[in-house]
């Protein structure tokens, strides 16, 4: 089968058909693609409103998909090929098994060469997927956009470790990221930039950008240092919905106000990432529980799509943003 | 005693916040834990939402007639949990319960899922040994597989710990049975009795409390209400709804009597989901059945048959045989495996997907979708139908009305969408004709569109008839879809109004066969025409006269054994159970109505075609319309491989 998105019947709308992300053929398979997409559909460590196990299915239904880039000029499926690999088989009632599928699954992906996009689902799961990367392929960067900095702002105690504000710190811990090249970008959330989970990036040597810091400087002069700071690692892009203002991502579980754009954020991965050695992405917390009209859906999936893009443009050589320059 | 109500701290019914319970009959707590759950999550947020509910405090009950504040109860707050981990917060669960107990109050509990309800009877257990269980509910929640401790598991792990008495205890509402034979039968030779859905509502209230009663004698008993017992009609913000259950009134009844005559030393309500509840109605059910089961409490005292708990531990040595079975369980739950079938894309009734002709061969039905509204005269959008209902499971393996497991030896397939042409009503007709044809000369399965408005089926019967000539047909409606609607040359056009008119007109149908059931709308030029060609018809007013026996006795006369279609329009069914409609209708049918129909109307006919259309998403609330559209799909699949594996083996 191709695995590029299934000609549409005819004059059909986008609302027919199986639904997949992007229209692609549903089919596990890591032959003959360079990116699969899979849901991740699990929720447990949510600490305030639950639902993102329903994200997946939300943005595979949602109306957004750009075939053709106007920025970088090309249509990805001329470079690109993939495939919707389903979800991963997650069991929300016990988060030691969901763990142990997510990692295993990200290693044989990543082992395979093949890029991993992964969509949640709450922000627990970076942790498996960092897990499996160094499994496979070692130690990564990650470009983490969040409104939260998710490196444990409480103590957590010893019979419930983990929840979706604890993937980073457990992922240091573990030694799974190459810190030093690493970058988090828009925090504002909960216990405000000074706080201890703040100074556990920065202690660990990440550079943390708060949206105080990222409104004032704006999006080139923070991609420029972005860059410097990513280097030629590679990069783990792990993209928490609520990086977005809640006037355009209200569907999340934990929504921060003073966010950014939808186009801030995709002008900030392209100017972050041509070029860069990026090896697979996430897009987590989209909630289609509060998210009542398929706005967040629809964000989630273009900054997806965008990813995808971007991949296409390294598959066609195009290393630059024209306009800026690089 | 503790303070009084303060404004601006909302504690259930004003009651005194955690007041001395030695003063008290009855504590209220809620446990808003929601880490256990499988479907939708979002019961953590219940406790303070059914707390906002007509907070003015506890009155008389015209009900039970008594003034509800004869008995003293206190609001203990909710208890902090771990949320995302499922023991460590059973522990503090069964903590606290024990706290109560000791005092000999009776706890009445605001959950949460399901899942509460085991550290809850771990507590009850070490006060008044094994207990009777009295569990409304959809589903038994004794699963066998899986993980051991989540929202669909509680009682297989309490019958297995000895702390629930199964020959004292019924599970009333039933209506899901998730896996085959095994998981139906589980307790019962135990001696756990079950009053399905169907049975309940055939019985009627009396009938039930005398049964409960019977059941549980004088034990101690634990009542446990899963909101999702409701038919999501009446109360949709829950994770797992289904279709065909009770309404308030019923349960609240059976609650009453039973309540007060039995011996119920603990209360609860779990699964209510407030933030996907619609209009605070499910917030309202929850409450009306607390206020009963404190109700109760209240009228036992009166009566003098109110009995204190004696606060004696009778099994201090249970928690530590607690932690060894736990720690067993969990070594096999590592293996646990999730269900690999769910973690594809979504299909009609979770089927595997099967595009390809040359497969369908030997299958027993092929299920497609016609996403198409543009022949509709009123609301729009039943184009989004397709897509919906295949975010929706329902088809039972084992049928718990025919008592067989459905999904042996029956093999259904989603064939996925029709090719549809929106900017032309003719070529859509034509090009499902044209796409059936196919399907239908690769395979002798019946198949069963999902629509799509209803001028779509007229496509289909043009199909149908070319392989199996004129055919008998039955209509679920409540429109009679016959209207004349003539061209300049006289001719009657198609719209979703029409089908019917056309197909009898060209030939696609035999009148003198075909049976339309519940009309409510229409004129009398559309009845003329039903007469003219010999229909029969059992409009909405006859049909509430002589019941649903008596309407599946015609539907099977005037069919026969002809080769038969049958087209189910959701507005069948009245728009309190399936607003999301174009064309909605009031004094209709209810959902368990509508199962009970096809479940006595179709089994042993000789059916080729189905179909269901008309569901329109956007104008559905809580998703109600697509669980029973989704379960309307299911009793058709389950009527099927009745015929097949039961009737005519």
């Amino acid at each position: 089968m191709e695995h590029r998105p299934l000609p549409r019947t005819k004059r059909a709308p986008s609302c027919t058909g199986f639904s997949t992300f992007f229209n692609l053929p549903y089919e596990k398979t890591l032959e003959d693609v360079d990116f699969v997409i899979t849901g991740i559909p699990f929720d447990t460590h949510v600490t305030f409103r639950p639902g993102t196990r329903l994200g997946p299915d939300s943005i595979r239904d949602a109306y957004a998909f750009q075939m053709y880039s106007d920025a970088f000029g090309i249509t990805l499926f001329d470079h690109i090929k993939g495939v919707d690999y389903g979800d991963l088989n997650v069991i929300n009632v016990n988060p030691n098994a969901t763990h142990e599928c997510i990692k295993k699954e990200v290693a044989k992906i990543v082992s395979a060469c093949v890029i991993p996009i992964c969509v949640g689902g709450d922000h627990s799961i970076a942790y498996p997927e960092l897990c499996g990367y160094k499994e496979s392929i070692g130690k990564v960067a990650i470009l983490h956009f969040d409104s939260h900095s998710d490196t444990g702002y409480h103590e957590m105690p010893s019979d419930a470790p983990h929840d979706h504000g604890t993937p980073f710190k457990d992922a240091i811990e573990d030694d799974c990221i190459l810190t030093e090249n690493s970058v988090q970008i828009g925090m504002r959330g909960l216990t405000g930039p000074m706080s201890k989970d703040y100074k556990y990036a920065t202690d660990h040597g990440m550079t943390v950008i708060p949206a105080s810091e990222l409104h004032e400087i704006g999006i080139k002069k923070a991609a420029e240092r972005i860059r410097k700071v990513l280097g030629d690692a590679p990069i783990f892009v792990t993209f928490d919905i609520d990086f977005l203002d809640p006037i355009y991502a209200p569907g999340t579980g934990t929504p921060e106000g003073g966010g950014f754009s939808t186009w801030d954020a995709i002008e900030l991965l392209r100017y972050c990432l041509i070029g860069k050695n990026f090896i697979g992405m996430d897009l987590v917390e989209v909630n289609p529980i509060y998210d009542k009209t398929e706005k967040t859906a629809q964000a989630g999936k273009r900054i997806i799509n965008e990813f995808l893009t971007l991949l296409a443009c390294r598959k066609a050589g195009i290393t630059s943003y024209e306009e800026f320059g690089y | 005693m503790a303070k009084e109500y303060e404004p601006g701290f909302n504690t259930y019914k004003s009651l005194p916040y955690k007041a001395d319970l030695k003063d008290c009959d009855y504590v209220v707590c809620g446990i808003g834990f929601d880490s256990a759950t499988s479907g939708k999550p979002g019961t953590r947020f219940a406790p303070d939402a059914i707390r906002t509910c007509y907070w003015k405090g506890m009155g008389y009950n015209q009900n039970l007639k008594v003034e509800t504040s004869v008995a003293q109860g206190t609001d203990y707050g909710n208890m902090t949990l771990k949320h995302g981990y499922i023991l460590p917060s059973f522990h503090i669960i069964t903590d606290e319960m024990r706290k109560f107990l000791e005092a000999g109050v009776i706890p009445v509990i605001i959950g949460g899922d399901h899942s509460i309800t085991l550290p809850e009877l771990r507590a009850m257990y070490e006060f008044y040994g094994p207990m009777a269980l009295i569990h409304f509910d959809t589903h038994r929640d004794v699963r066998c597989t899986g993980t051991k401790y989540d929202h669909g598991n509680p009682f297989s792990r309490a019958l297995e710990e000895g702390i629930i008495s199964p020959e004292h205890s019924v599970q009333i509402g039933i209506r899901y049975s998730i896996h085959d034979v095994e998981y139906w039968n589980f307790g019962q030779k135990e001696g756990m009795k079950i009053i399905p859905a169907s049975r309940m509502l055939d019985i009627g209230p009396d009938e039930v409390i005398k049964e409960i009663k019977e059941q549980v004698g004088d034990m101690p008993a634990f009542l446990t209400f899963d909101i999702d017992c409701l038919d999501p009609a009446a109360a949709p913000g829950t994770g797992t709804p289904r279709a065909g259950g009770p309404d308030t009134y019923f349960c609240r009844k059976v609650i009453r009597e039973i309540g007060t005559a039995l011996d119920i030393k603990g209360f609860d309500v779990v699964e209510v989901a407030p933030d996907i509840d619609i209009g605070g109605l499910t917030l309202q059910a929850a409450d009306g059945l607390l206020v009963d089961m404190i109700g109760t409490i209240a009228k036992r005292k009166e009566l003098g048959t109110l009995v204190r708990g004696s606060g004696k531990n009778l099994h201090p040595d249970n928690p530590k045989r607690t932690l060894e079975i736990e720690e067993e369980n969990m070594k096999s739950d590592e293996n646990s495996k999730g269900r690999p079938e769910a973690t594809g894309i979504r299909t009609f009734c979770g089927l595997k997907a099967e595009t390809d002709l040359e497969n369908l061969k030997d299958l027993d039905a092929v299920l497609f979708g016609m996403p198409y509204d543009c022949a509709t005269s009123n609301r729009p959008g039943t184009r989004f139908a397709p897509r919906a209902l295949r975010k929706f499971w329902g088809f039972n393996p084992y049928s718990i009305e025919f008592g067989f497991n459905a999904h042996e030896n029956f093999e259904a397939r989603d064939f996925g969408d029709f090719n549809i042409y929106y900017n032309s009503i003719n070529e859509t007709m034509h090009s499902v004709t044209k796409q059936l044809d196919k399907i239908l000369a690769s395979t002798d399965a019946v198949t069963i569109g999902v629509g799509g408005d209803h001028a779509l089926t007229f496509a289909e019967l043009r199909s149908m008839e070319k392989k199996y000539g004129k055919m008998a047909f039955i209509h679920f409606d409540s429109h009679t879809d016959t209207w004349d609607a003539p061209d300049e040359n006289g001719n009657c056009m198609i719209n979703h109004g029409t089908p019917f008119r056309v197909a009898i007109n060209q030939g696609s149908l035999d009148a003198t066969h075909g049976i339309q059931v519940g009309l409510r709308s229409g004129g009398e030029h559309d009845h003329d025409f039903a007469r003219e060609h010999g229909m029969t018809i059992v409009n909405a007013q006859t049909m509430h006269k002589i019941g649903i026996e008596e309407t599946a006795k015609r539907i099977r006369e005037t069919v026969g054994d002809k080769p038969c279609f049958v087209t189910f329009d959701i507005d069948f069914i009245d728009p309190a159970y399936a607003p999301g409609t174009g064309t909605p209708v009031i004094g209709g049918f209810t959902s368990s109505e509508a199962l009970k129909l096809i479940r006595l109307a179709l089994p042993g006919l000789n059916i080729k075609g189905m179909d269901l259309v008309e569901v329109a998403p956007q104008y559905d609330t809580g998703e109600i319309t697509q669980y029973a559209a989704v379960q309307i799909i299911s009793e058709f699949l389950t009527c099927l491989s009745y015929t097949k594996n039961v009737l005519h083996k």
